[in-house]
């Protein structure tokens, strides 16, 4: 029984409210990413979380029992560090029983535990090493390692892969997500990085400003965006947002005549909405609507085209690569949103008609 | 903040106890400041208002303010009509306005050289760092030596040089002593303020002097225009450190022309009312004097500082 | 390009003023060496070269007063002074530097108005503390007077040391369940290493250094330190000043100094300088 429960968490700093009102609740063994961008209040949720900030108001459970006023030490969390935080002073070995070795664990548990961890992170051969000798993807595994040890009850991970470079980022990201079906522990995972989101979590939740847009599967969140913030933060290149109206059952993008027909919601509403579709949810049609290409991203496997939709406002379309034969500039293109793809949004709300 | 869920736990969260765990920790420097910086202070307050001698510490009666001023038959007496005592405060401001202007210029110099890398730069550093470290007795010592009227070096060359004519009294003749002092706390200091002046420069960003180089800006319009403005705040800080340093100046003075008026500072006049004429409550009186000065000083300083400070942020 | 691009002619300016700053700033230590070689009359002829290799006078300071005595002295007051100030000092930079908690920016500017406090300001009051301890005439009644200056100089600049240590690693440890204490001891501490060496030196020579509390506090000749020593030779009337031995004494102080600044010329410069960035 490990689950995560927060209650209407509240955090000031001074005068900023940094988080305003949270309600979340985390299954025990669920793997969940906070994902938004600098300044939501992700880190401060987590660091709330693991007791280094104090709760201004609100109720923080883990495995049922109230946290608030319990020491870091005491909640059975660990947490990995952005900077990896290991004791520079200490060996491999040394930084991996530290917390056992406070918590007077007997010294063959110790041992067990840290060999056990270190077989599990492959640093068997390292445990000697001081960690100005390691790499850096050693080191986060080190860090991860004296996580380990403390048999946690949920494991807490301070954007742990944005120090590393971006192949070995990724190589970090499977390791992450092999350790979480390994130990099947409740995970709680902060990033900025929408991609380390949408891989590594069985359960996101989008943060802006210190509240939570949106939470769910990464599918869920993918295909059914809660408003217009969280369509926008996830996917890659970002969702095309385009003002338009709902007239008698189809959408009119605003100051053209091109008209998109069979969108999901247009019976629930009528007049000026937001319009948005993915890049990559557009396929190439004759009768499509004309898309004047002013730029084109090739990235081998398709291409990305910026360019002037109906000949108003900007839009983004990714297709195929052998869709489109290079230097496509300045060339007009027939495209149309696939069906069911398209997402209409509330003008003034921002929320998902 | 009531309308909100309230934890029901009564015990302190963890960042209120380190909160009083810091007051623990602190609590022995506090004592060790409240003994020796704080308790002989308002000592020294008290005892300015009485009359107490160094041979019987504990026989005094209180005084009120005569040891700053009393009128006695028609004429004035204490601190605030001793003429010495303004000529002691006036010899302060010219020293520490003369040694902090040298020091400042060449500590300058010093720490732009220490600041270009050259063969042998690291031994440079550590040889102008020896002067400081040295115990001002010592370099007061061997300045006096070569400075003597009679068999010192300085007079030997300069006489060699044709420079003058007949040996100087540096340390006696009262045109001199004043100067001679300056300098030679200037040749101790120097050092230091280029230690201050050299951290302000290895803080400066590289790319704006590669910028001027691929310019082409002549190399003193880049220190006047680039360096100088940057490194202010070390300025300052060097500046402020050792205006507090010079305006209490005691052991250069005292060692290289003792008691003389011609150099009295205030320092070396409350202590040889304390010591010398044992009259505990008049060299209190004007070691408070002095505090106060300083003090006010500090103040004035860090208002100054704080408006420049402000200035450079709008 | 134009001129100024030369680069021989700014090595030759560069060589010009190492050379002339090297010159006015070591002189005197040379030339305060070949006097104190010279004995008898040859001390009044001025000479640039060493022509004799007398050890009169450094025989005679140890001779004629407890100037080895003195030495102890000086060395035992400046390192208890070293100790107790880094002791206490580590102990307070912890939470001045990590801690976040009410009054704390008011200590801090406390610690450093104490760091500016005039000596003479305090000296009769710390007179009245030295008589009632009973340390007059007391090496022990130094080190206590000493703190004054040292106390605040150290948790100043292990405060702002430790301002630069990684936070993070802080909070891993409190993760980890380390109390305040460990934090202290098994964390900052062994990180602090550099730092400590550093401010340890820097309190050791300037409580080396100390004149004033030194002359006044000591009434023996086997209880001064060894600047007042020096302060104090003289001969048999003012006119027979033995310049020969107060330069034999100066350079026997100097000598362990040199020899610090040159093995710990680093460590001495980035103390200096991490007390003045704050400042």
């Amino acid at each position: 029984m490990a689950d995560v429960t927060m209650r209407d968490l509240h955090k000031n700093f001074g005068d900023t409210e940094v988080i305003n009102g949270i309600d979340l609740s985390i299954k025990d063994g669920t793997f969940c990413v906070l994902v938004g961008p600098s300044g939501c209040g992700k880190s401060t949720l987590l660091r709330m979380i693991a007791g280094l900030e104090d709760i201004d108001a609100g109720e923080l459970s883990i495995g049922g029992q109230v946290m608030n006023n319990i020491d870091p030490s005491k909640r059975g969390v660990s947490m990995v560090f952005q900077s990896y935080a290991l004791y520079p002073h200490m060996t491999v070995y040394q930084n991996m029983s530290f917390g056992l070795k406070l918590a007077k664990t007997a010294s063959e548990t110790i041992e067990n535990r840290v060999r056990n961890a270190a077989e599990i992170l492959q640093l068997t051969d390292l445990l000697d090493r001081k960690p100005k000798e390691l790499s850096g993807g050693q080191r986060q595994r080190v860090a991860i390692g004296r996580a380990i040890v403390r048999n946690p009850k949920a494991f807490l991970f301070d954007e742990p892969l944005s120090n590393l470079d971006a192949a070995l980022r990724v190589q970090m990201r499977l390791e992450i997500s092999r350790l979480h079906r390994r130990l099947g522990t409740t995970m709680i995972h902060v990033t900025h990085d929408q991609v380390e989101a949408m891989t590594l979590a069985d359960q996101i939740v989008v943060l802006n400003q210190g509240i939570i847009e949106q939470t769910g599967s990464p599918r869920d969140l993918y295909d059914r965006p809660a408003n217009v913030f969280v369509a926008s933060f996830l996917g890659s290149p970002a969702m095309n947002l385009l003002k338009a109206r709902v007239d008698g059952g189809s959408v009119v993008l605003d100051g053209t005549n091109s008209r998109i027909d069979s969108v999901d919601g247009t019976d629930r509403v009528n007049g000026p909405v937001t319009l948005g579709f993915r890049p990559e949810h557009v396929e190439l049609s004759e009768d499509g609507i004309p898309f004047e290409v002013e730029f084109v991203e090739d990235l081998g496997d398709a291409c990305v085209l910026h360019g002037v939709l109906a000949g108003g406002p900007q839009a983004t379309v990714r297709v195929p690569a052998e869709a489109v034969p290079l230097s496509q500039e300045d060339r007009i293109l027939n495209v149309i949103p696939i069906d069911g793809r398209c997402h209409l949004f509330d003008r003034q709300s921002g929320r998902r008609c | 903040m009531e309308k909100r869920l309230k934890s029901e736990d009564k015990k302190l969260s963890y960042q209120k106890r380190k909160g009083y765990c810091a007051w623990l920790l602190l609590l022995p420097m506090l004592v060790g400041l409240l003994i020796v910086a704080v308790w002989p202070l308002s000592y020294t307050f008290f005892y300015a208002f009485t009359d107490a001698s160094l041979s019987t510490l504990s026989n005094y009666t209180f005084i009120g303010f005569d040891n700053f001023w009393v009128n006695d038959k028609g004429y004035w007496y204490g601190l605030v009509a001793d003429p010495l005592w303004w000529h002691s405060v006036w010899n302060t401001i010219v020293f520490a306005i003369g040694s902090v202007a040298i020091e400042i210029l060449l500590g300058t110099i010093i720490a732009l050289v220490m600041h270009t890398k050259f063969i042998g730069c690291s031994l440079f550093r550590a040889a102008m760092l020896i002067p400081w470290t040295i115990p001002t007795v010592v370099s007061a010592k061997i300045w006096t030596w070569m400075l003597h009227d009679q068999y010192g070096l300085i007079n030997y060359l300069l006489i060699k040089l044709r420079l003058i004519a007949n040996p100087i009294a540096w340390l006696a003749d009262h045109n001199f002593t004043m100067l001679t002092v300056i300098l030679v706390d200037s040749w101790k200091t120097s050092p230091f303020v280029a230690m201050l002046i050299l951290a302000g420069l290895q803080m400066l960003p590289n790319d704006c002097y590669e910028a001027a180089k691929v310019d082409g800006i002549h190399p003193i319009k880049v220190f006047f225009g680039i360096t100088l403005p940057l490194i202010r705040p070390a300025l300052t800080v060097a500046v402020l450190f050792r205006l507090l340093e010079a305006l209490r100046v005691f052991d250069v003075v005292y060692i290289m022309t003792g008691n003389a008026e011609s150099t009295m500072t205030m320092s070396v006049y409350a202590r040889q009312n304390l010591v010398d004429f044992q009259d505990l409550g008049y060299g209190s009186a004007a070691s408070t004097m002095l505090f106060i000065v300083i003090f006010f000083i500090i103040v004035l300083c860090l208002a100054m500082m704080r408006a420049d400070v402000m200035k450079e942020v709008r | 390009m134009t001129t100024y691009n030369n680069s021989l002619t700014i090595k030759i300016g560069l060589f010009a003023i190492v050379s002339m700053l090297l010159l006015i700033f070591l002189f005197p230590f040379y030339y305060a060496l070949i006097t104190s070689f010279k004995s008898g009359s040859s001390i009044f002829e001025v000479s640039f070269f060493p022509k004799e290799l007398s050890l009169d006078n450094y025989i005679a300071i140890f001779d004629e007063q407890p100037f080895g005595r003195n030495f102890l002295n000086s060395l035992t007051i400046s390192i208890a002074a070293g100790v107790i100030s880094l002791l206490f000092g580590m102990i307070a930079a912890m939470p001045l530097g990590r801690f976040r908690f009410n009054g704390q920016r008011l200590i801090l500017l406390t610690v450093l108005i104490v760091s500016m406090f005039p000596q003479v300001a305090v000296l009769s009051g710390m007179f009245r503390l030295i008589r009632a301890l009973e340390l007059f005439n007391n090496p022990m009644g130094l080190v206590l007077c000493y703190l004054i200056f040292t106390l605040p100089f150290t948790v100043w600049v292990l405060t702002s040391f430790i301002r630069n240590l990684p936070v993070e690693v802080e909070e891993a440890a409190i993760m980890d369940g380390a109390n305040p204490w460990v934090l202290l001891t098994k964390i900052f501490f062994p990180m602090m290493w550099p730092a400590i060496i550093t401010t340890g030196l820097l309190v050791f020579v300037v409580a080396w250094n100390e004149f004033l509390f030194a002359m006044t506090f000591t009434l023996s000749s086997h209880q001064r330190t060894i600047p007042v020593a020096i302060a104090l030779i003289n001969g048999g009337s003012q006119f027979e000043v033995p310049w020969g031995r107060i330069m034999a004494a100066s350079v026997t102080v100097s000598v362990p100094m040199i020899a610090l600044v040159l093995i710990f010329q680093r460590q001495i410069v980035s103390g200096l300088t991490a007390g003045a960035v704050k400042g």
